[in-house]
C-alpha cells in the first residue's frame, strides 16, 4: 500500500509539472492583458510575467478604441453561429436521409460523402478560391458561411447516430400516423440530443478559429472574423502587448466559457472523431 | 372494426428468398387471431405487411373488405403494439398516448378526454405525467397498449407484446389483454413465439412455419388434430413424439412396428378404413409425451423397454427423455428440407415419480389409442 | 422498405453543398493544374500539361516546403503522440482531481491557433527578457544564451512544432483517454490472474487494444503538419529565408501574393495526393488488423 502511495504522489507531481508548462501561456496571456503595455514584454521572462505589481483594465478599454473589436466579435458569431445553426439543419436531415431511407443512387451518393470526408480545405482553398471570385461573393458574410455549411464529418456522425436507434420509434410514429417528416422532427431529433450537441460543438470549434479562407476571401475589416482581427491587430504599430492580450482574452472567452460549461460534450465531440477511424 | 384478409400474399427478403408465401388468412371482425411459430417463420413479416411497414410482393391485404395495398398506416386506420414497446422517450407517458391523436388532428377537448378514459381503463391515470424511463416493464407494455387502443383503430396489432416481461407478469397481462380485447371487440392480430401464449389467449390460433400457413384452428382443435407433423410438434410442452414405423394387418388386426415388437392397435372402425391405404407401407406414428406412462394404467396397451437419458423434475411432474427402438423425427425441421431429419431421443410426461438414472433401462407403457398417423408427406391421416 | 419521395429533398442541401464546395473545386483543383491562369494576366489561360509540376518540383522554395513539412511531422508526430499517451495513461486512473487535469491539457485545443501564435511570438521573444530564453537559462544554470527564435534558421521551425504542440496535444489525449475507457475491464482482470505486472499489462493488454486509436490519431496529425499554415503565417511568413514555409504557405504565396491559380492549384493537388497516400495507409493498417482478429 506504502509503494501505491507512492506511485499517485509521483503521478500527482509529474500531472502538476506538466500542468504548469502547460498553462504558463494562458496565465502570460491573461495577466499581461491586464498589465501596462510597456512592461508585458519587459517582464516576460521574470516571475512578474505571471505575478503582476499592479493590475489595470486599461488595456481592454484600447482594444476597444483603437480596433473595432465589436465588429470583429459580432462577425465571428455571425459567421460560426450561422454555420452551426444551418449545418446542423442541412447535415441532420441528410445523416437521416442516408440512414433511414431508400433512394435511388444512395450509396453512391454515401460514397462520395465518405471520399469528400478526407479532403481538406487547403486541398481545395485556391480552387475554391477561384470559384467563389467568380460568383462575385468576395468580402461578404456569405463566402465566409455558404462553403462550409454542409459538411462531410457531421453528415458521418449524424448518419452512424441514426442508424443506432432503435427502428420501431420510427414504425411507432409511421403508424401513429406522423409523416416523414413529422417523424424527424417530433421523435428523432428529441432523441438524438448527443449527436446535435457533438456536432455544434465540434463545428463551432472549428469554425471560431478560421484563418486560412478569410484571410483569402476578404480583405476588409467590414466582415472579417475575430482570428484575422487579432493578426491585423498584432502587426498594426505601435506593438502593444497588454492590448494585443487583452484582445486574446476576449476572443478567446466565449469558446472558454462554453468550453467550461458545456466540457462534458465538448470532450465526448472530439472523442466522437477518433472513434470514426 | 373490420374483419381482415390475406389473400395469396407473398413477400421476398432483400436477398430473394421468400420470407411469406401465399398466405391466405381471414379474421373476422371482433375476433383475436393469433399468429403463432417458430422465430423467423415470417409471422412479424405478416403482421409488418398488414401494419404497411413493409409492401407484400404479391396479392393483397383487405380491411374491412377494402383492398389497402397502396395505403399508409395510418389510413389503415390500425394501430400496433411492438415487442419493445417502442415508446417515445423523451416524451410522458400523456405525450406518448395523445401523439396519435394529435396526427389525427382532433380537437383538444377530445384528445384529453380520451386520453383520459384510456389512462382511467389501463389504470395509468396516475403516472401520466412521467416518462417512460421512469415506468416498470408492466407499466410500460400498459401505455404502449393505451397508445395502441386511445386511436379506437380497426384492427389492433400486437408483436410479441409481452416478451420483455418475466414469466409472472407475462402470465397475468396475457390475462389482461385477453380480457381487455373480449371487451372492445375490436380485431385483433397478435403474435408470439411462445406456443403456451398461443393457446392461452383463447382465440383462434394460425400456426406458420417457413412462411407458410400450417393450420388455423381453435386451441383445443390444434392440440387434439394437428394438420401436420409440424404442428403435431410444435403444439404441446413438450411437443409430439413422431417416429417412423410400418403398418401391418394380420387377421383384420392393425399392427405397428416398434423395434423387434409388433404393436397391436385397437381402433375404431373409422380410422381403420382411413389406415387401410397405408397397410405394408411405412407411416409416421406419433404419441404425446402425456400419452406415455410408468405405470400400469388401465389405457396402457403396449409395453416396452427403453434407455433412460435424462429427467427432468419439474415438481408436479417429470420429463423422462428415452431412447428407444424406433427412430424419432424432428418435427421443427420436418418441412424444411422436404427429407426428414432424424432425432433419437423421445420424451415422456410423467405424473408420478420415476426412481431411474440416466442409462438405466426401464418400461413405458404407450396408450396407443391416442396415437396420431402421419403420411410420407407429413399431414395428418384421420 | 419502399423509395422515399422525401429521402432527396432531406439529403439535397448537403449534397448540393457538398458537391458544389467541395467537389467541384476539387476537380477544378485539377482541372487549373494543367493551366497557365493568372488572376489579371493579360496572357489567355491555356493548357500547358505538367508545366506547373514541373516547375513546383524545380522551384527551391516548394522543395523547401515539403521538407519543412516533412521534418514537422517527423518531430511533432511522435512526440505529440507519445505526450498526449502519457497524459493520458496517467489520467486514466480513478484518483482525485483528474477531470481537474484533463480540462486544463484540454483547455488549449479550444484556442484559435491565430491566437495561440501570437501568444508564442511573446514567449519566443528575442533577448534575456524573453519567457523562453529566460526559462531555459534558468534551466542550464545560466549555459544558455538568448536566441531570437523566430528569426534563426535553426530555431525558427522547432519554435513552430513546439507552439503546435501545445496547441494539439490535448485534442489526441482526449481520443487516446476515450480509447483507453474502452478497453474492457476484463482483459486487465484476466491478466492481473495471470500475474501479469503493471508494465506487461501496458505492453500486452493496452497497446494491442489502443492499436488503432493509435493508427488514427498519428495519422491525423500527420495530415494536420501537412496542411501547417496559421502558425508560420503569423509566427514567421515563412522565414528566415524559407526556413520555415510550408506546402501551404507557398501555396497561397502563389495564388494570393502572385495571383498564380494554376500554380496554387498544382500545390493543393500535390498536397491532396500526399494526405490521400496517407489516409490510404491508415487504412491499410486499419484492415490488416481485421484480417488478424
Amino acid at each position: 500500500m506504502r509503494r501505491r502511495w507512492l506511485i499517485n504522489i509521483s503521478i500527482y507531481i509529474s500531472l502538476l509539472l506538466l500542468a504548469l508548462c502547460f498553462l504558463a501561456p494562458i496565465v502570460l496571456m491573461v495577466v499581461g492583458s491586464l498589465k501596462p503595455d510597456a512592461k508585458v514584454l519587459i517582464e516576460a521572462g521574470s516571475l512578474k510575467a505571471v505575478l503582476p505589481d499592479q493590475l489595470s483594465l486599461q488595456n481592454y478599454s484600447d482594444v476597444f478604441t483603437r480596433v473595432d473589436f465589436m465588429r470583429y466579435l459580432l462577425n465571428s458569431l455571425l459567421i460560426s453561429g450561422s454555420i452551426v445553426v444551418v449545418g446542423l439543419a442541412v447535415n441532420s436531415l441528410a445523416g437521416y436521409a442516408f440512414a433511414r431511407m431508400q433512394w435511388r443512387g444512395r450509396d453512391l451518393m454515401f460514397a462520395l460523402v465518405l471520399m469528400i470526408m478526407i479532403v481538406p480545405l487547403e486541398a481545395i482553398a485556391v480552387p475554391l478560391f477561384y470559384e467563389v471570385t467568380l460568383l462575385g461573393w468576395r468580402d461578404t458574410y456569405i463566402v465566409q458561411i455558404v462553403p462550409f455549411i454542409a459538411n462531410a464529418f457531421s453528415i458521418c456522425l449524424f448518419y452512424t447516430f441514426f442508424l443506432g436507434l432503435p427502428r420501431e420509434l420510427e414504425e411507432a410514429a409511421r403508424i401513429d400516423g406522423a409523416g416523414v417528416f413529422r417523424t424527424f422532427v417530433s421523435i428523432i431529433v428529441p432523441n438524438a440530443k448527443p449527436v446535435f450537441a457533438t456536432v455544434a460543438i465540434l463545428t463551432f470549434l472549428m469554425q471560431w478559429g478560421a484563418f486560412l479562407w478569410p484571410l483569402m476571401v476578404t480583405s476588409g475589416e467590414a466582415v472579417r472574423p475575430l482570428p484575422l482581427g487579432i493578426a491585423a491587430f498584432y502587426t498594426l504599430p505601435p506593438l502593444q502587448w497588454g492590448d494585443i492580450f487583452a484582445f486574446g482574452v476576449m476572443m478567446v472567452a466565449p469558446i472558454l466559457i462554453l468550453f467550461l460549461l458545456f466540457q462534458r460534450w465538448f470532450v465526448r465531440g472530439v472523442a466522437a472523431t477518433g472513434i470514426k477511424g | 372494426m373490420a374483419a381482415v384478409s390475406y389473400k395469396n400474399i407473398g413477400k421476398s427478403f432483400d436477398n430473394g428468398a421468400p420470407a411469406v408465401t401465399d398466405f391466405n388468412l381471414d379474421i373476422k371482425d371482433g375476433e383475436l387471431m393469433v399468429l403463432v411459430g417458430p422465430s423467423g417463420c415470417g409471422k412479424s413479416t405478416l403482421l409488418r405487411i398488414l401494419a404497411g411497414l413493409e409492401t407484400a410482393s404479391q396479392g393483397e391485404i383487405l380491411i374491412a373488405g377494402e383492398v389497402v395495398n397502396d395505403k399508409t398506416a395510418q389510413q389503415r386506420n390500425v394501430a400496433m403494439v411492438f415487442q419493445n414497446y417502442a415508446l417515445y422517450p423523451h416524451m410522458t407517458v400523456r405525450r406518448n398516448i395523445e401523439f396519435p391523436l394529435k396526427m389525427m388532428r382532433l380537437a383538444k377537448a377530445e384528445i384529453k378526454r380520451r386520453v383520459d378514459a384510456t389512462a382511467k381503463l389501463l389504470e395509468l391515470d396516475m403516472m401520466l405525467e412521467r416518462k417512460p424511463k421512469q415506468l416498470s416493464g408492466g407499466q410500460r407494455q400498459r401505455v404502449a397498449m393505451g397508445r395502441a387502443m386511445v386511436r379506437e383503430p380497426a384492427v389492433f396489432l400486437m408483436d410479441e407484446p409481452l416478451s420483455n416481461l418475466d414469466a409472472k407478469l407475462r402470465v397475468q397481462i396475457r390475462a389482461e389483454i385477453s380480457a381487455l380485447q373480449r371487451r372492445m371487440n375490436t380485431t385483433t392480430l397478435y403474435v408470439t413465439h411462445d406456443q403456451v401464449e398461443a393457446m392461452t389467449l383463447g382465440g383462434r390460433v394460425a400456426v406458420i412455419n417457413q412462411g407458410c400457413l400450417q393450420q388455423v384452428a381453435d386451441p383445443q382443435a390444434l392440440y387434439e388434430q394437428p394438420a401436420n407433423i409440424f404442428v403435431a410438434g410444435f403444439i404441446g410442452n413438450p411437443g409430439m413424439n413422431v417416429f417412423k414405423t410400418e403398418l401391418h394387418s394380420e387377421h383384420d388386426q392393425l399392427t405397428i412396428r416398434w423395434g423387434q415388437q409388433q404393436l397391436s392397435l385397437s381402433l375404431d372402425v373409422k380410422r381403420k378404413e382411413a389406415l387401410q391405404r397405408y397397410i405394408c407401407k411405412p407411416i409416421f406414428a406419433g404419441l404425446r409425451p402425456e400419452a406415455i406412462s410408468c405405470e400400469d394404467t388401465q389405457n396402457v396397451d403396449a409395453t416396452i423397454t427403453v434407455k433412460v437419458e435424462s429427467i427432468e423434475a419439474l415438481g408436479h411432474e417429470y420429463l423422462l427423455y428415452f431412447k428407444s427402438d424406433v427412430v424419432a423425427v424432428d418435427t421443427d425441421r420436418f418441412l424444411s428440407d422436404g427429407e426428414i431429419t432424424m432425432r433419437s431421443i423421445m420424451v415422456a410426461r410423467l405424473a408420478g415419480r420415476v426412481d431411474a438414472k440416466a442409462g438405466e433401462k426401464i418400461e413405458l407403457g404407450l396408450m396407443l389409442k391416442q396415437l396420431y398417423f402421419f403420411d410420407e408427406g407429413g399431414m395428418a391421416v384421420l | 422498405m419502399r423509395s422515399h419521395p422525401t429521402a432527396w429533398l432531406f439529403a439535397a442541401p448537403a449534397l448540393f453543398g457538398l458537391l458544389a464546395f467541395v467537389a467541384l473545386p476539387f476537380v477544378l483543383a485539377i482541372g487549373l493544374a494543367f493551366t497557365n491562369l493568372r488572376l489579371g494576366s493579360p496572357l489567355p489561360t491555356e493548357f500547358v500539361g505538367l508545366e506547373q509540376f514541373r516547375r513546383i518540383f524545380a522551384d527551391d522554395a516548394f522543395l523547401r516546403a515539403l521538407l519543412n513539412n516533412t521534418s514537422f511531422a517527423l518531430v511533432v508526430v511522435p512526440l505529440q503522440t507519445g505526450l498526449a499517451l502519457l497524459l493520458a495513461l496517467l489520467l486514466n486512473r480513478r484518483l482525485a482531481g483528474m477531470t481537474w487535469f484533463r480540462t486544463l491539457f484540454f483547455m488549449p485545443v479550444v484556442f484559435p491557433l491565430s491566437l495561440v501564435a501570437v501568444v508564442w511570438v511573446l514567449i519566443f521573444a528575442p533577448g534575456a527578457n524573453g519567457m523562453m530564453n529566460a526559462m531555459l537559462e534558468v534551466v542550464t544554470f545560466g549555459i544558455w544564451m538568448p536566441r531570437d527564435f523566430l528569426h534563426d534558421p535553426v530555431l525558427a521551425l522547432p519554435a513552430i512544432m513546439l507552439t503546435s504542440i501545445w496547441q494539439g496535444m490535448g485534442f489526441q489525449m482526449v481520443i487516446i483517454l476515450a480509447g483507453l475507457q474502452a478497453i474492457p475491464h476484463e482483459l486487465y482482470e484476466a491478466a492481473a490472474i495471470d500475474g501479469a505486472s503493471r508494465w506487461r499489462q501496458l505492453v500486452h493488454v493496452t497497446l494491442p487494444q489502443l492499436r488503432n486509436t493509435l493508427i488514427f490519431v498519428v495519422l491525423v496529425t500527420t495530415i494536420l503538419s501537412f496542411r501547417l499554415f496559421d502558425q508560420v503565417q503569423i509566427m514567421t511568413q515563412g522565414g528566415p529565408h524559407n526556413a520555415t514555409t510550408t506546402a501551404m504557405y507557398e501555396a497561397v504565396q502563389a495564388a494570393f501574393s502572385r495571383q498564380q491559380v494554376a500554380k496554387g492549384s498544382a500545390i493543393t493537388v500535390v498536397l491532396f495526393v500526399i494526405v490521400l497516400l496517407i489516409a490510404w495507409l491508415q487504412r491499410r493498417l486499419l484492415r490488416q488488423e481485421r484480417e488478424i482478429v
